[in-house]
């Protein structure tokens, strides 16, 4: 009887554990899937584009060439106005305000990217770039519509 | 049905995942398009390949084994005490160890894919990884849950005890009877809930 109940106290721990690891396991793929990171503050962008030129949720954000975020929304607001919300996930980075925002694309046909081009001269008083605050981007250059002339 | 088929999912996974990567590598390659190989590969376990292959096996040793228990189980001919304390029960179990064991089943099968594209000179790892990133959307994890958690599960217990109630009296005519049922039902409910994820993405 001791034994029985021993061996069902084994059997229902090795449950738990197994679906505890797997919440762990689904948890942390979703953490990494969506660059969300619980344990460091990062910066939210919000940038108003005229054309996104085909951009979307998921796209990577470029400061000097090194991976510093992604998109997190596009999302169209009126003619020639879309704001696409960004995430800065770099520890190290931080997007002051006077930073100048590219849309660029990966060769004629390829994904699309925000390319954030930092100030010339930091100044130490520039601020980072606010959740609140909606900053002008430069629209998407289109290779390929000069391929149709 | 529970940790005991982990072995079978995580192997299950990973020949399936490597596969793929094959297949996908030499076609990608003729178009020198490998690199979107993570991109591909992912929405692919994630959309059909893993439900269909990883997702539809482990449903269909769950009805066998439903079916052979079926057979042998005492209902005394009464159906409502049959579905209240065989089917319930059995129903609760497949739901409850489902959503682990494909939660191994998908991080395995991404992590083998992932470690065996530099393997094929494709791309690195980080390159395959962060190609993947980009194509994964929400809608596509919710595919996955909705069939492998909700939908197979439900099929499987369903075939399993439809074919040990009005089956053969042979445990393995029940048990191929109870497997083909979850195959096809499997098969049809994949392509109606593709059919109602993607619909509206659907060309006009």
């Amino acid at each position: 009887m001791e034994e029985s109940n021993r061996s069902n106290i084994v059997a229902d721990g090795s449950l738990g554990i197994f679906t505890t690891v797997a919440i762990i396991l689904l948890l942390w793929g979703l953490c990494w899937l969506k660059n969300y990171y619980p344990f460091y503050s990062k910066q939210h962008i919000n940038v108003m584009f005229g054309n996104v030129g085909g951009l979307h949720a998921s796209a990577l954000v470029f400061v000097d060439g090194i991976k510093a975020g992604t998109v997190e929304k596009v999302t169209w607001k009126s003619n020639n106005q879309v704001l696409v919300r960004l995430r800065i996930t770099h520890p190290d980075i931080i997007i002051p305000f006077g930073a100048r925002f590219n849309i660029l694309a990966n060769g004629i046909i390829g994904a699309r990217y925000v390319d954030i081009t930092l100030p010339e001269q930091p100044d130490a008083t520039q601020k980072p770039i606010d959740d609140t605050t909606i900053v002008q981007g430069e629209s998407a250059l289109r290779p390929e519509l000069g391929l149709c002339i | 049905m529970g940790p005991s088929s982990f072995y079978f999912v995580s192997l299950s996974a990973v020949v399936v995942a490597i596969s793929l990567l094959i297949q996908c590598v030499v076609e990608l390659q003729k178009y020198k398009m490998h690199d979107l190989a993570g991109a591909i590969i992912s929405v692919g376990l994630l959309r059909e390949v893993g439900p269909l292959t990883v997702g539809l096996a482990w449903n269909a040793k769950v009805a066998a084994r439903i079916s052979e228990e079926g057979l042998t189980s005492s209902t005394n001919g009464n159906r409502l005490d049959f579905a209240r304390n065989f089917i319930l029960p059995r129903y609760l179990a497949a739901l409850f160890m489902s959503f682990p064991l494909v939660s191994y089943g998908l991080v395995i099968g991404f992590v083998t894919a992932a470690l065996f594209a530099p393997v094929l000179s494709v791309s690195t790892t980080n390159d395959f990884l962060d190609s993947a990133q980009r194509a994964i959307q929400n809608k596509d994890i919710a595919t996955y849950f909705i069939k492998l958690v909700l939908v197979f599960p439900f099929l499987a217990v369903f075939a399993g005890s439809v074919s040990a109630i009005t089956g053969e009296k042979s445990p393995a005519r029940v048990a191929a009877q109870a497997v083909t049922m979850t195959f096809a039902s499997g098969f049809v409910a994949n392509l109606f809930v593709t059919t109602m994820m993607y619909y509206k993405y659907f060309p006009r």
